[in-house]
């Protein structure tokens, strides 16, 4: 069965930037999201937590947009923002009424060209993750499971295994020097794609990126972080405290064989999303309600572990 | 993959992961049939769809979409993938289902992670009615 075909267009700048554009004019509405190639697991070791307080610092200002500046702009023009750090990649994004598009390609060619960064705001969004942390993880039931909690337990590489929001005197220790290197090592156009989707024409998508993103210089290509784990030859297992909840929980993670190996799939960014939320409420109840509703659960587990087979 | 569990306090995390055990046990040995699977694929075509539009709690229009467009990019050179990754689940059989439940879902392969509650305090409401 043919499923409907997505229009896209794509093309590589001169510096190296990749801007994909995939117009729909349904409504006037347009979707920017500039993704770099650096996530929790390149952080370096002594600074865990480290791509997610840079996150941070992208909110902080720009050579020719104040502090603030970034989020007003787009607030006022009718849109919403944030952003996200991943395994793998961070990411910025915007949606905003078509004639926006404009404002926001500007606001993150200022940023991903010139960050402007200090001590001062350096200290003050120190603080912001510290908090951060005690409201999603410290002090929330279940808070970090298991995201955080099954990466120490499955994973012998520190790549893998540390704590990706992390520890608070490796957050005191990063420094304003450790902002700006991580800045100019994987803040480069070369390291990143800038996506316009919604209310645009391809060709107008690649002129503005061009003209806002073309004359940022690339750098020399980022290492890639080593995801390579020893062998394992038996079942791990490990324990945490659940201060506020009153239910025991347990999660269990099974390693998948990497993308585009041998008979390998290229989705591991689309199941890692989906597969969240498809076992999870079903299972709590699969052991304690009929038998035929937990077929359907285990079915799901296995399809969801050869599909990332298949290629 | 992870699967997540919240269980009564009364069974023991013992049963539980025995009883979870038991269901992968089953697909391991006996398969799934080809009507489960069908139905899986209706969800999960369902799904891929309904993720490219929305994503982010719905407040991000296309959020789905441009994440895997970003991440296709990045890693593969080919944001044309999501039109086509689709094809792959669909084709999935059940032969292939079982194949991978034996060779991947398998205790050496695994972690558990139990998060056990610690023991609630004494009703701090019974002090202050005193």
């Amino acid at each position: 069965m043919k499923g409907p075909q997505i229009a896209i267009e794509n093309k590589i700048l001169g510096n190296g930037l990749r801007v994909v554009v995939a117009p729909d004019s349904a409504a006037p509405v347009v979707t920017v999201g500039i993704y770099y190639k650096i996530g929790f697991r390149l952080e370096p070791q002594g600074r865990s937590g480290f791509a997610h307080l840079f996150e941070h610092m992208m909110f902080q200002g720009s050579a020719n947009a104040p502090k603030m500046e970034h989020i007003k702009l787009i607030n006022s023009s009718g849109g919403v923002l944030n952003g996200s750090t991943m395994y793998d990649v961070t990411n910025y994004y915007e949606a905003v009424p078509s004639n926006a598009l404009e404002r926001v390609l500007w606001l993150e060619a200022d940023r991903m060209r010139a960050l402007k960064v200090d001590d001062e705001n350096l200290n003050n969004q120190r603080d912001v993750v510290k908090e951060e942390v005690r409201v999603n993880v410290l002090n929330q039931p279940y808070g970090g499971f298991p995201w955080l909690d099954m990466p120490p337990v499955a994973f012998r590489n520190w790549a893998n295994a540390h704590n990706f929001y992390g520890d608070f005197a490796d957050l005191d220790a990063a420094s304003l020097s450790d902002v700006q290197t991580f800045f100019k090592t994987y803040y480069l156009p070369n390291n990143a794609v800038l996506l316009i989707l919604g209310d645009v024409k391809p060709t107008e998508g690649f002129a503005l990126a061009e003209k806002y993103f073309g004359d940022i210089p690339p750098g020399p290509p980022p290492p890639f972080a080593d995801p390579n784990e020893p062998a394992q030859s038996e079942e791990r297992r490990g324990s945490v405290e659940e201060k506020f909840g009153t239910l025991p929980a347990i999660a269990i993670g099974y390693v998948m064989p990497k993308r585009r190996s041998g008979n390998g799939a290229p989705w591991r960014c689309s199941i890692r999303r989906s597969m969240a939320d498809v076992p999870a409420g079903s299972i709590a109840t699969l052991c304690w309600k009929s038998k035929s509703r937990s077929r359907p659960t285990a079915a799901w587990t296995i399809f969801l572990a050869i599909t990332a087979l298949r290629k | 993959m992870t699967t997540r569990i919240l269980h009564k306090p009364e069974i023991s995390p013992a049963a539980t992961v025995a009883a979870f055990d038991a269901i992968i046990a089953e697909v391991q040995e006996k398969g799934i049939s080809a009507d489960e699977l069908e139905q899986l694929k209706v969800k999960w075509r369902s799904d891929y769809y309904a993720m490219l539009e929305g994503g982010r709690g719905g407040y991000m229009p296309k959020y789905g979409l441009m994440h895997l467009l970003a991440c296709f990019s990045l890693f593969d050179g080919e944001p044309q993938l999501v039109n086509s990754i689709l094809d792959g689940f669909l084709q999935v059989t059940p032969e292939q289902v079982q194949a991978a439940a034996k060779k991947y879902l398998v205790k050496e392969n695994r972690a558990i992670v139990f998060r056990a509650p610690v023991a609630p305090p004494e009703s701090a409401g019974e002090q202050e009615a005193a």
